[in-house]
């Protein structure tokens, strides 16, 4: 009944008429040639062998056009499909035929397709969707091994060799036309089984196909307009085959899930995030082409598809996504053979010493609920007021100026987000961690040179001991402590490859720049310098930084660029003195039994040694180190260049920049290269390391033993740096303003305080490196002025234009001042407290005034650039699978693996 | 071997090294700033200044209850004018002055020289800004010494003053010793042996609440039936670790030599006294530096907190000495020393107390032609002082630790220094001797510096 010459061969021509000849040869043996019938939509002319027969269509047919086209006038029950880059294996007509005899239900069989390059791997055999609309290939690039030989119902087969029931086709009128591309073979046999067919695939029939359907009816098109064809033909789908009330929800779930992969797919920084998302919302947007599927499967349903045997359940599912990851893994893997720099059990214990001499040193702020002191403020007690001074136009420091945004507010509230519920235990806890922190930064830092852990060892522990840090953490220089974790995790992230390291620069430079804007140039150079060398897309990683700066820059432009340079926080003077610039050291160091000449002389000598060691260790074989090390050098000549100049000030005293962030770099570039050497030997590593850790922790001595010897400006203070009482009424009017006024030898220091107190987020750049008098100190200063002598000024209408509701006279009650500010009308003294002598001044406490200013383009320019670095930054990858080996050298894995 | 491109990477890392050695060494600034604006000098409006002397010098003659004047004083004023005077038990007596140009130049000194039965001797005090916090070192209430506290407010408003007094065997517990009320304009004396009786070495803290007041105390000594020895004392400065006695006149051996073999006289030894009033203990160093250039005298001690300690500082030669003290812990300190004149037969003792450094312009009024002026530089940095008295301006050079004295006349004495210098000025009389500090204009007498943040 069922013979081969009951069936039509319909060969559509359309992107390799080349293999035509090649493939119609194949088919030669298996049917006769007046069967078969060439659809010709490749545009050109094709020649054929004799008793084929030809139809030549437009370029723009369809797949299904083209067999229907074909048919046409042809008597034959079965259409077997088929493109010109299908070689039918000999027999496969006769093993698809073979079904058909036996089985009158069924309508439509596949044969097994298998790569024509490599023959030995399945490309697709039979084809399925998941229950939410995924189609999914059965088989899918995989060796055939005969594991899928039992297979025969399916719920779909491709186009390529499916032989087809004629009277089938003509009442599903073929594919899809809504469907050109993609799974317009898989909703043909949907179609069937919901119109009472079965569909098989047949293992003993194969076909050698050399490229995919979609690429056969596409061409080759990108991978993005690939993930695109399939989420529209999806969307498709899953509305066509749902019933037309349900439709609009099915819509809107597809869409909102199609954004959320292209969120994760964005987060993953996997290619072409949002090509599924467009896909799927171009389908759903088909609503006409829907409808008319929709009628059309209506049309010819007749029975509900068995689902759970057809479909793929949710646990295949599961299981196919997770091999899908394996390999995809392992593909990388097999890539990422260059060894790293691993923690190893060397790293743990030392990070724990690290971690106990970092709470011994920092002993004196147990149990603080916020430091203040040098560079240090508390800041507010609620994380909102720390947020709101991101961006803000306006700063209440010196009575209230105008003040350019800048991020080193932005690091204070990302700080203090860590701890939200007391934004001050964050700075106690960066103040108690920092040592540990610095010693894992180094270690880190270290794996840029090295994959030693004893080379790593070196670095990290004589990178915590370096006064840089010490004197940051006694002199409450929160920006240069930053800096200081920061840098060696920055030099690591730019050496590496890959997104996540760029995200992880970025962010880290940031943090440095913001912290340390002397550090900079140091930054931009560094980064140029990697873009030449290899990686320019990195240049694109100074955008976080600069977009949390340029409010400042402008501003630093406008007056002296120079005072951009500044250091952030609450200006301090050095009360460490800092040692000649030419010893590279950032402070005068004190060696037992050593006078300072002798000191100064030893710490030349190790400067000298360090340096020669660096070079010697570019020289031979760490050339990456010899980069680092020449731009880090840049740091140096910036501390030179900008040593004495009066960039910022507090109250009456010039403040220059803190020397010991500005020569960091160049320490990092030294200790590696101290330690590359020291470590290169076996022989010369037993005395070098003890020996290099003993002289960097001598020369460091004085540094380090501040917080014993109470040389430490930094110290726990409460939240509030006015009195309770004044609190307790700038509860009701946060704007109420306290003049203090403190008595020296020949003058007076007035400060302006607004609310409960300056904090730290109030002392912005602009504020720190104002040249001129502002207009309201100016009043401030006529004020106190008056109010400390016995004058006949009138106090209270110049208060009430300050919004000053407070006087506070921080001296004993016993001070002559006491009296004289007594002596004027409209004061109330309050009495003794902690703080000195307060007053009430007769002012009605004003509205808030509305100085809340904020640049909205700034927080939101910020917030975006750094947000897409943190994407960046986020490691999508699990963690190698291998052992790292602790002194693995180059070569050698290659060797085990 | 290395290779070539390592090799060149070494050479530039050598380079980048060098190179900043360079720039270091030779000191590469490239760039500079100009220093930011900071300070404003504000000038008050209308200020308010007036100095103010204590009155007639004191005795309680016919009973310890009620004071007699034995002498009067006279009050010297440069720059200013009496406005009123203080109420003294209902009568009027001190003086309330005011400037007449500027706040910043007046002064006043207030001298008596009294030889009586009761009273033999001579004083002078300058008049001063009325404070809230005074410390007064001197005066004994031991048999035949006297000590009256006086204190004055010319203020509008009352003056609530407590009291809190030391002697050799620790602070005193006093009776009825604070809350004294003095009314405004009101001017009252206390014996101090009724606060503190038969105290050797007493010490006094006068604290006022609300208004300030001007405190003095003024001594005096009868040995039997002789009087001899007139002062009037004067506050130091609030506790220091350094503090500096600008002049002490050792009198001549030949003329106390002979006196001092009577025990009663025993007390004409000059003596520095010192006292911690914290509480801890410390160590004191005090250096007895003659005027002359000779080698100095030091003497090392240890301080018990609360305890007044005398020093006696006897085995000098005659002549000028400036007393530098310096301890580890806050102290107040002052000298006494004695003259004794053969003309009047009169002894006579005078309190001169440690005075801080200061720049100036400090001003006094000079009672006495042929006054000393010293000027004690315990400064790094040699100072440059311009000294005018009888209108005429001279500029003295005193080196780094070291000290000159200056003859001046009678009538306005003011001194302007490049550096913090101590000054002071010994006045002897026939009746005695006595010692005038240079009271510097208070802050905001006529300028502010103000340090607006």
């Amino acid at each position: 009944m069922v013979s081969r010459d009951s069936v039509a061969v319909v060969v559509v021509s359309r992107r390799h008429p080349e293999r035509l000849t090649k493939a119609l040869s194949s088919i030669a043996g298996q049917a006769p040639a007046t069967s078969i019938v060439v659809a010709n939509l490749s545009g050109t002319e094709i020649a054929v062998p004799s008793g084929v027969s030809i139809v030549t269509l437009a370029e723009s047919s369809s797949l299904s056009d083209a067999v229907t086209t074909a048919l046409d006038g042809l008597d034959k029950d079965l259409v077997w499909i088929l493109r010109d880059d299908v070689e039918p294996r000999a027999g496969a007509l006769d093993a698809l035929l073979a079904v058909f005899e036996t089985s009158p239900s069924v309508g439509i069989v596949g044969p097994k397709q298998l790569d024509a390059e490599f023959t030995a791997e399945i490309r697709e055999m039979g084809e399925s969707i998941s229950r939410s609309g995924f189609a999914v290939q059965l088989a899918e690039r995989e060796m055939d091994q005969g594991q899928y030989d039992r297979q025969s119902d399916v719920l779909g087969v491709g186009e390529a060799g499916m032989l087809v029931r004629r009277e089938l086709w003509n009442e599903l009128r073929g594919f899809d036309a809504a469907l050109p591309y993609v799974d317009g073979a898989l909703d043909f046999c949907y179609r069937a089984r919901a119109a009472g067919w079965r569909v098989e695939v047949v293992p003993s029939a194969a076909v050698e196909t050399a490229v995919s359907s979609l690429e056969a009816n596409l061409g080759d098109v990108s991978a993005a307009r690939v993930v695109r064809e399939e989420a529209k033909a999806r969307a498709h789908r899953v509305l066509s085959y749902l019933s037309g009330l349900v439709a609009p929800f099915r819509a809107l779930t597809l869409i909102l899930g199609a954004l959320v992969r292209g969120i994760v797919r964005f987060a993953q920084k996997r290619p072409h995030p949002f090509a599924d998302f467009g896909g799927t919302v171009a389908g759903v947007a088909r609503a006409g082409l829907i409808a008319e599927s929709r009628r059309n499967i209506a049309r010819t349903t007749t029975q509900p598809i068995d689902r759970s045997r057809l479909f793929i359940t949710r646990a295949d599912m599961t299981r196919r996504r997770a091999l899908e990851r394996d390999a995809q893994r392992a593909l990388r893997e097999s890539r990422d053979v260059e060894p790293r720099l691993g923690f190893g059990p060397l790293g743990a214990w030392m990070s724990g010493a690290a971690l106990l001499v970092g709470l011994i040193l920092g002993h004196n702020y147990f149990g603080a609920s916020a430091l203040s002191g040098g560079g240090l403020l508390p800041l507010s007690g609620s994380i909102s007021d720390v947020w709101s001074a991101v961006g803000a136009t306006w700063t209440p420091i010196a009575g209230g100026v105008p003040s350019a945004p800048d991020g080193f507010s932005v690091l204070l509230a990302a700080l203090a987000t860590l701890t939200w519920w007391d934004p001050n235990i964050a700075i106690v806890g960066l103040w108690l961690l920092a040592v540990p922190m610095s010693f894992l930064a180094g270690w880190i830092g270290a794996g840029a040179v090295t994959v030693r852990s004893s080379t790593a060892f070196v670095v990290a522990t004589a990178w915590t001991l370096l006064p840089s840090l010490h004197i940051s953490l006694a002199e409450g220089r929160l920006g240069a402590v930053v800096a200081h974790i920061a840098i060696p995790l920055a030099v690591r992230a730019l050496v590496s490859r890959g997104a996540v390291s760029a995200g992880w620069f970025a962010l880290l430079a940031a943090a440095i720049w913001v912290s340390v804007p002397a550090l900079s140039p140091v930054v931009v150079v560094a980064v140029i310098a990697r873009a030449v060398a290899g990686r320019p897309a990195i240049l694109a990683a100074l955008i976080p930084a600069v977009a949390l700066e340029w409010p400042r820059m402008l501003d630093a432009i406008s007056t002296n660029p120079l005072l951009y340079f500044a250091d952030r926080g609450v200006p301090t003077l050095a009360v460490n003195p800092p040692l000649d610039i030419l010893h590279l050291w950032p402070v005068v160091p004190s060696i037992p039994f050593l006078d300072e000449t002798v000191s100064g002389i030893a710490v030349l000598v190790v400067v000298g040694v360090a340096a020669l060691s660096t070079i010697a260790a570019v020289a031979f074989g760490t050339p990456r180190l010899g980069g680092i090390a020449i731009v880090a050098a840049s740091g140096v000549a910036l501390a030179t260049a900008f040593d004495s100049l009066p960039l910022a000030r507090i109250a009456d005293q010039n403040v220059t920049v803190f020397v010991g962030s500005l020569l960091d770099p160049v320490w990092f570039a030294l200790l590696s290269g101290l330690a590359v050497l020291a470590t290169s030997a076996t022989i010369v590593r037993a005395i070098a390391i003890p020996g290099i850790i003993t002289m960097v922790a001598v020369i460091s001595a004085t540094a380090i033993a501040i917080p014993f010897t109470g040389g430490a400006l930094v110290s726990s203070s409460a939240v509030r740096s006015v009195p309770a009482y004044v609190e307790a009424e700038t509860r009701t009017h946060r704007d109420a303003g306290t003049l203090v006024i403190t008595p020296r030898e020949s003058s007076i220091v007035a400060e302006l305080q607004r609310g409960r107190g300056a904090t730290m987020t109030d002392w912005t750049a602009t504020a720190a490196t104002r040249r001129s008098v502002a207009e309201t100190e100016t009043a401030v200063a006529t004020l106190a002025g008056n109010l400390i002598v016995e004058s006949g000024f009138d106090v209270v209408p110049a208060a009430q234009q300050l919004n000053i509701r407070f006087v506070l006279l921080n001296a004993k009650p016993t001070n002559a001042a006491v009296s004289a500010i007594a002596s004027h009308d409209g004061l109330t003294q309050v009495g003794q407290t902690s703080n000195g002598v307060l007053w009430l001044v007769d002012t009605t406490p004003s509205e808030d005034s509305t100085h809340s200013g904020r640049n909205w383009l700034y927080v939101v320019g910020g917030f975006l650039a750094v947000l897409v670095a943190a994407i960046a930054a986020i490691p999508t990858s699990l963690p190698r699978r291998r052992i790292d080996d602790d002194e693995l050298v180059l070569g050698t894995e290659e060797a085990d693996a | 071997m290395p290779n070539i491109r390592d090799l060149i990477t070494a050479i530039g890392t050598a380079a980048a090294f060098g190179g900043v050695a360079v720039l270091s060494v030779t000191g590469w600034t490239p760039f500079s700033v100009d220093a930011p604006a900071a300070s404003t000098v504000v000038e008050p409006e209308a200020v308010t200044r007036n100095i103010v002397c204590s009155g007639s010098v004191l005795a309680a003659v016919a009973d310890s209850t009620t004071w007699t004047r034995v002498g009067t004083t006279s009050q010297g004023i440069v720059g200013g004018h009496f406005v009123n005077q203080f109420t003294t038990d209902g009568e009027p007596d001190g003086a309330i002055i005011t400037y007449d140009s500027t706040p910043d130049a007046v002064a006043a000194t207030e001298f008596a020289s009294v030889k009586n039965d009761i009273v033999a001797g001579y004083m002078a005090a300058e008049c001063g800004d009325p404070v809230n916090s005074q410390w007064l070192v001197g005066g004994s209430t031991t048999t035949g010494r006297d000590a009256v506290l006086t204190i004055s407010n010319g203020s509008g408003v009352d003056a609530r003053v407590d009291l809190e007094f030391w002697g050799a065997n620790g602070p005193i517990t006093a009776p009825a010793a604070s809350g004294l009320v003095i009314g405004a304009g009101e001017s009252t004396s206390y014996s101090l042996a009724g606060f503190a009786p038969a105290e050797e070495s007493p010490v006094i803290h006068v604290v006022s609440n609300g208004a300030p007041v001007w405190a003095t105390l003024q001594t005096s000594t009868v040995r039997g039936l002789v009087p001899g020895g007139l002062d009037r004392v004067v506050s130091v400065d609030e506790p220091a670790t350094n503090v500096v006695v600008p002049v002490v006149r050792q009198p001549d051996e030949e003329t106390v030599g002979p006196l001092r073999a009577d025990p009663d006289y025993s007390d004409t030894v000059t003596l520095v006294r010192l006292l911690v009033p914290g509480e801890t203990d410390g160590n004191a160093t005090v250096t007895v530096t003659p005027f002359d250039g000779g080698e100095p005298v030091v003497v090392s001690t240890a301080l018990s907190a609360g305890k007044v300690l005398d020093i006696p500082v006897d085995e000098l030669a005659s002549g000028d000495f400036s007393v530098t003290i310096d301890s580890d812990v806050p102290i107040v300190a002052s000298t006494r020393f004695t003259a004794h004149s053969t003309k009047s037969s009169v002894t006579d003792m005078a309190w001169s107390p440690a005075v801080p450094a200061r720049p100036g312009p400090a001003m006094a009024y000079v009672p006495v032609a042929d006054s000393t002026l010293s000027i004690v530089n315990n400064g790094d940095m040699a100072a440059t002082v311009d000294v005018t008295t009888n209108g005429e301006s001279t500029s003295v050079s005193v080196g780094a630790h070291s000290s000159v004295s200056v003859t001046v006349g009678r009538g306005a004495l003011t001194v302007v220094s490049d550096t913090p210098v101590v000054t002071g000025v010994v006045v002897e009389t026939q009746n005695g001797v006595a010692t005038l500090r240079l009271p510097v204009e208070p802050l905001g007498a006529r300028s502010v510096t103000v340090i607006a943040h």
